[in-house]
């Protein structure tokens, strides 16, 4: 049977994918997140956001800032990893 | 005499050669059209592309990709084909067949596998050149049977798990500044598939082309891919993926799921790892089923609608492709050898070039362009030929 079908390399494509296929969608989400900062809370105790109240008014911290970046750089170390993955074939 | 004819027989190798490596550089490059919507085809959906741009941004991605690494240039000649058995017709023969196959799914619009339709022809025309030996059927099971059931599995859930995380994670975030940025992930992950498309796909090509130099005799057995192999094979994808195969690339982008931003990011990015991790795990997969799962898993995962109709016709053509393809390349070799000698060669030539214009005429009847490839999609399934 493990000549025709290889489980160990098939787990492993698995467990690896899902890491990094949706680790890495995960990582640019929290940074897009933490670039918008958060909302200002509105006078009357209103939370704006929720998917699209672009005139609510966002702050964004030098927290949220740095956050975004790590989020961000993490995600280009990632993709620079897959083209080293590439060219080391 | 007896040397001219053996002269006679050599020129007619060599002209065969020469028929062979154009033959294959012609398979790269429907390769390439037909495969231009795996990367492109949700970026240009959710306008983070312009689709001339697009197929631009993946041409190039391609061409580049296609000189990153020659490592797995001769897999799709082992282990799938006994390759003390090939000779130089088997190899034109089992190419009409990949050519075929994928010039019908590209009519049909159906995002196939360009590598099943390779391997499916040459199995073909080994079966029909020396029967059941003649193919590694543990090898075609193995590493290319069992991955394609698995492989879009795979990057459905894989796609599916990362939309509903980066749903959840912004969904508090104002949708204008989301949609924004998320085409730029977007266009980042697409242009990784290219790459790794670049990569997989062209040196598929190169890998044929080797196995003809070697059967020629041009080349021994063992040799390195010839520089000028690795340029013609990047040139032809990167020229077919630049003409744009609309028609796959319209049912990717539009026909399975309305795609968004955020989504096609995750999708693409879903793509990208299932195809980079399996091929360094030595699973040379089908870019076009993984693209395919990522899109219908993404869907799944924003919890959007799924059309499931165009879903299973898809996964119709992926089952076929293997066996049509080989039954086309059967016959070719049949016709070859019915008609025997350089006039066999000359007339499967000509039927290869008649099927093609047929196709190309066939298809100018319903255009697919850049002008109408995000056109909703309801629209225009009453009049298209798709739907029968």
């Amino acid at each position: 049977m493990d000549q025709w079908i290889d489980l160990e390399a098939l787990g492993k494509v698995a467990v690896a994918s899902l890491l990094f296929g949706a680790g890495l969608p995960l990582l640019f989400a929290l940074g897009i997140r933490a670039l918008a900062g958060r909302p200002v809370p509105a006078a009357g105790g209103a939370r704006p956001g929720d998917g699209g109240q672009d005139d609510a008014p966002w702050h964004r911290t030098p927290a949220h800032l740095a956050a975004a970046v790590v989020c961000f750089a993490l995600v280009a170390v990632a993709v620079t990893g897959g083209i080293w993955l590439i060219v080391a074939g | 005499m007896a040397r001219r004819r053996a002269d006679a027989g050599r020129v007619t190798e060599t002209i065969l050669l020469v028929v062979v490596v154009v033959t294959a550089l012609g398979f790269d490059f429907t390769n390439g059209f037909h495969d231009t919507g795996n990367a492109m085809a949700t970026s240009i959906a959710t306008g983070a592309l312009g689709p001339r741009t697009a197929v631009l941004l993946s041409a190039c991605l391609n061409l580049v990709g296609a000189f990153l690494s020659l490592s797995v240039a001769a897999t799709i000649a082992h282990g799938v084909v006994d390759q003390s058995v090939v000779t130089l017709p088997m190899v034109f023969a089992g190419l009409t067949g990949g050519i075929v196959w994928n010039l019908t799914t590209w009519y049909l619009g159906i995002p196939s596998s360009s590598s099943h339709a390779l391997i499916g022809g040459l199995v073909g025309a080994a079966l029909a050149a020396v029967g059941l030996s003649g193919v590694e059927w543990q090898g075609l099971v193995s590493s290319v049977v069992i991955p394609a059931v698995l492989a879009p599995v795979f990057a459905a859930l894989v796609a599916s798990v990362g939309t509903w995380l980066v749903y959840r994670t912004t969904r508090t975030v104002p949708e204008k500044s989301r949609t924004r940025e998320f085409r730029w992930g977007q266009i980042g992950s697409a242009s990784l598939v290219s790459l790794a498309h670049g990569t997989n796909d062209a040196q598929k090509t190169m890998g044929v082309i080797l196995l003809a130099l070697i059967a020629h005799g041009t080349l021994s057995e063992g040799a390195d891919v010839p520089l000028w192999v690795v340029f013609a094979c990047a040139l032809a994808m990167a020229l077919g993926t630049w003409i744009g195969g609309w028609r796959v690339i319209r049912t990717l982008g539009k026909g399975i799921v309305d795609i968004e931003p955020p989504q096609g990011m995750a999708a693409e990015t879903s793509s990208a790892a299932v195809i980079l991790l399996s091929s360094q795990l030595g699973y040379p997969l089908s870019t076009t089923h993984v693209a395919s799962g990522s899109v219908l898993g993404s869907g799944l995962g924003r919890g959007t609608q799924v059309r499931w109709s165009v879903a299973r016709r898809m996964a119709t053509a992926w089952v076929v492709t293997l066996p049509a393809a080989g039954l086309v390349g059967a016959a070719t070799f049949a016709v070859q050898h019915v008609v025997g000698g350089g006039l066999g060669d000359v007339v499967v030539l000509a039927l290869l070039v008649a099927a093609a214009a047929g196709f190309w005429y066939a298809a100018r009847r319903t255009p697919v362009g850049h002008h109408n490839v995000n056109d909703p999609w309801e629209a225009d399934q009453a009049s298209a030929p798709a739907t029968a």
